[in-house]
């Protein structure tokens, strides 16, 4: 392979570790052509982050780490440029909006590089006009960007980069960490890069994204290329994406499970749009009804009730955050509370444990009053795993970690060693038990945090944004330990964005919007009112959509029950 | 809650000046605090000054007074009963000769310094309500400060509301851990509590600073030093008639009060 000029970027047998250690990238060879679009997929620990850093040049010069091998910008080897220059040449946007935008106002914030490369005042004032209008975002111009939605963030935090016109740009899962209708925004303003001639490079963890707008996918597992195809190959090679443990778009597993059984579509659906095609042709104007699902539901035991609650944060915002909020909810019971941010999830998850009093109303937990009660007695009927997990590790061991709870609440030594074994044998973190928290993984410290708080036995366990920044397969381990808490007794809540999830596992849904429920039923009644929900910007679980678009009411809502859904129904059909 | 020492965004004369400008304001302000024996009045004085040219009624700082009510009722309570003489205003018998003096003249210094302290307290958190730390910043590096440490002051300042924010969510953690340590006016358990949401806070606090500093370095904060490039501001930062109105008013008002001082007029 030789160096051409044109290539955007190129890796010549690149191997990188870290003091010598074990290869965290190895032998990695291939070129990427100037205006392509490439999304790069993995598996948790794949090695995704360390290969963007590597491409971005932030390793080695302000990573230290040991490289083998060469890697090309532009044609230049990144080892002779320093940061600054790269940096002329490559733009980053990272996943997290809050760690990308440092200036007070946005429109300090998008200027400032212009600012860095010696821009006349004029030229920054025409670009800068120019990027929030391409953008969409010319309305932000004088917002403060502390205040601003994760949705808005993220698009100032593009627009900051691309202002300046890099020629690669460098997306690091850019919608992992915003809600549904962020991550509209955010897409949205990708496509319109995409038009230009930039070489956009983008790891995500939603695989949907890349699908429908990726030139070419390079999967990593263990730092190696195992595979580097245009997405229409994809179907191809399922058989490796399964044993590299990627989790494909819900619609292609739906593709693959009905060819399983015999039942072809002819070829595998893109994005949704192309599925509702496939699948319409193939339904030749049939229609089906899904049969109701057996919730499990068994206890009808009212055991939370919320009365009338509303809440106003205090000047100098004073906003309505919620309005006269009325709900029982059964013990046992897998509740789900959904809706755009600034509905009033989060302030409702507080106001019921007690982190904040109601403006008006009252939260009972077998019928006491959880703002009456001392914070001993409350934490053991009703506690919450905050969002972050950084911020709930108090000790220097995951077990200690986990024991400080229960040793706050006066319990004996032996009943904490019960407790303390059982949750972390529970959510698999007892081989983790002697080593600091903060060496685990993201997903490991989220099921820490859940530890943590269920080691003191709560009645009631409400957690916000279980899953969020996470690939899904840890999504769906920390919802698998929330079942099997489920499971013991305990009354789960949480509050999510992620409507797969919902639909898999939960037994009934709240959405919110404005501070008040829209709709509360379970999910099947609630993903069949696309048009409620649309006002909470929250859209069904891929398969829900789908079978909503081809009429399909009740929709289902996981990959196996559309499958065994379409399955019959195609299976039935006699083909003239 | 707005976090404590915030920038207020709104467009108001105090708003419209320049840093340096209310820099100087607010240090006049505190030699006049303690050249004037009514601190009260001067401590009424700016907050009416924040509300009518800062748009900021004293409601949107309220936590800030509450938080200053102790310190005021505390240095004043330890001059009337520890620091004054006689004459007492009120005399509670215990045992015998032994009896609680309450004096007139520790009464008084102790609301003067109380004042005092709390009009210093009152006068920073106008600047800081009103001066946006980038404009901060910016005007240093027009005075000839270094750039990149005139930012760093600046980002400083904007991180410091961000903290602030995480300190109460991981006040809210320790509670859902059971601890109220740093709700604690015990000082036995409020410590051991501080102590352990260091180490969370400071942990965040260096995550975030290390990956901000990362992203100002892609946005090519080095690129002037490493190529040559002259950096330019897009704000325009300079010095208007009123910030020389301003200045010079404060610093005529300064002159005088040292005269009337010095004079034993006041």
């Amino acid at each position: 392979m030789t160096v051409t000029y044109h290539d955007a970027i190129q890796l010549k047998g690149v191997s990188l570790s870290y003091d010598g250690g074990q290869d965290i990238l190895r032998n990695l060879n291939f070129a990427i052509r100037p205006g392509e679009f490439v999304g790069v997929v993995g598996a948790p620990a794949s090695g995704k982050t360390t290969f963007l850093n590597l491409i971005a040049g932030i390793i080695p010069h302000y990573e230290p780490a040991i490289i083998k091998g060469q890697i090309f910008i532009q044609g230049e080897d990144t080892q002779t440029l320093n940061l600054s220059k790269i940096a002329q040449r490559v733009g980053v946007v990272s996943q997290d909006p809050e760690n990308q935008l440092f200036n007070l106002l946005v429109k300090d914030e998008v200027v400032w590089g212009l600012e860095n490369r010696g821009y006349e005042v004029c030229e920054m004032e025409g670009l800068l006009t120019d990027t929030l209008a391409f953008f969409n975002i010319s309305t932000l111009r004088e917002r403060i960007t502390y205040d601003l939605s994760g949705g808005e963030k993220q698009r100032v935090a593009l627009a900051a980069t691309y202002v300046s016109r890099p020629n690669i740009l460098i997306l690091d899962n850019p919608t992992s960490q915003l809600d549904p209708a962020g991550s509209v925004m955010v897409i949205e303003s990708i496509k319109r890069i995409l038009q230009g001639h930039q070489t956009v490079i983008m790891v995500e963890d939603k695989i949907d994204e890349l699908l429908e707008h990726a030139d070419r996918l390079l999967f990593l597992h263990n730092g190696e290329i195992v595979l580097d195809v245009p997405p229409k190959e994809l179907g191809q090679h399922v058989e490796i994406l399964h044993k590299i443990g990627i989790r494909l778009p819900e619609v292609i597993q739906l593709e693959h499970q009905l060819q399983t059984q015999g039942v072809s579509l002819g070829r595998m659906p893109l994005h949704m749009n192309d599925a509702v095609m496939l699948f319409r042709e193939r339904l030749n104007g049939r229609s089906a009804t899904m049969a109701a699902k057996q919730r499990s539901q068994s206890n009808t035991d009212t055991q939370l009730v919320i009365s009338d609650v509303s809440f106003i944060y205090p000047p100098p915002r004073t906003i309505h955050a919620l309005q006269n909020i009325n709900l029982a909810v059964q013990r046992g019971s897998f509740l789900a509370i959904i809706g755009q941010n600034g509905s009033g999830k989060t302030t409702l998850a507080r106001c019921v444990s007690g982190y904040l009093k109601p403006t008006h109303g009252k939260v009972t937990v077998n019928g006491t009053n959880v703002h009456q009660l001392r914070l001993q007695e409350r934490v053991q009927l009703i506690s919450y795993v905050f969002q972050n997990p950084d911020h709930q590790i108090f000790k220097d061991t995951v077990r200690k970690d986990v024991e400080f709870g229960p040793e706050n609440l006066g319990w004996s030594a032996g009943k904490i060693t019960e407790h303390t074994d059982r949750v972390l044998r529970m959510l698999s973190l007892d081989r983790y038990a002697d080593i600091h928290p903060f060496r685990l993984s993201q997903g490991n410290r989220q099921r820490l945090a859940i530890a943590s708080i269920a080691a003191m036995a709560p009645q009631i366990l409400i957690i916000d944004e279980p899953t969020t920044g996470q690939d899904p397969v840890h999504a769906r381990q920390v919802m698998d330990l929330l079942k099997a808490l489920q499971a013991e007794g305990t009354t789960i809540i949480v509050v999510t964005h992620a409507m797969n999830l919902v639909g898999e596992y939960c037994d009934r849904v709240i959405a919110l919007s404005d501070g008040q429920i829209l709709i509360d039923d379970t999910p099947e009644q609630v993903f069949s009112h696309p048009e409620i929900l649309e006002k909470t910007s929250v859209v069904p679980p891929p398969v829900a959509q789908l079978a909503l678009l081809l009429g399909i009411t009740p929709p289902p809502l996981t990959v196996d029950e559309a499958a065994k859904l379409f399955g019959e129904l195609f299976s039935s059909y006699k083909y003239p | 809650m707005r976090p404590l020492y915030t920038f207020s965004a709104l467009e108001s004369p105090l708003h419209r000046l320049d840093p340096r400008t209310k820099l100087m304001f607010v240090l006049c302000y505190l030699f006049v605090t303690f050249l004037l024996p009514y601190p009260w009045v001067l401590f009424i004085l700016i907050m009416a000054i924040i509300w009518v040219f800062g748009g900021i009624s004293p409601i949107d700082y309220y936590p800030f007074l509450v938080l200053m009510l102790p310190l005021i009722i505390g240095i004043t309570l330890v001059h009337t009963l520890f620091v004054g003489d006689f004459p007492y205003f009120l005399t509670i018998p215990i045992v015998g000769d032994l009896a609680i003096h309450f004096s007139s003249e520790g009464l008084r210094n102790g609301a003067i310094l109380a004042f005092r302290l709390a009009t210093m307290g009152v006068a920073f958190t106008m600047f800081a309500m009103t001066t946006e730390p980038f404009h901060l910043g910016m005007a240093f590096y027009r005075s000839g400060l270094p750039y990149k440490i005139a930012f760093m002051f600046a980002f400083a300042l904007r991180l410091y509301p961000l903290i602030q924010e995480e300190f109460i969510v991981i006040q809210n953690a320790l509670r859902a851990r059971s601890s109220n340590a740093l709700n604690s006016f015990n000082p036995i358990k409020f410590f051991p509590g501080l102590a352990i949401s260091a180490v969370p806070l400071s942990l965040g606090a260096i995550r975030r600073s290390q990956e901000i500093a990362l992203a100002m370095e892609m946005r090519g904060l080095s690129i002037p030093e490493s190529t040559g490039i002259v950096r330019k501001l897009y704000r325009v930062i300079e010095f208007k008639s009123v910030d020389y109105i301003v200045m010079a008013g404060s610093l005529l008002a300064l002159v005088v009060i040292v005269v009337l001082r010095l004079t034993g007029v006041v």
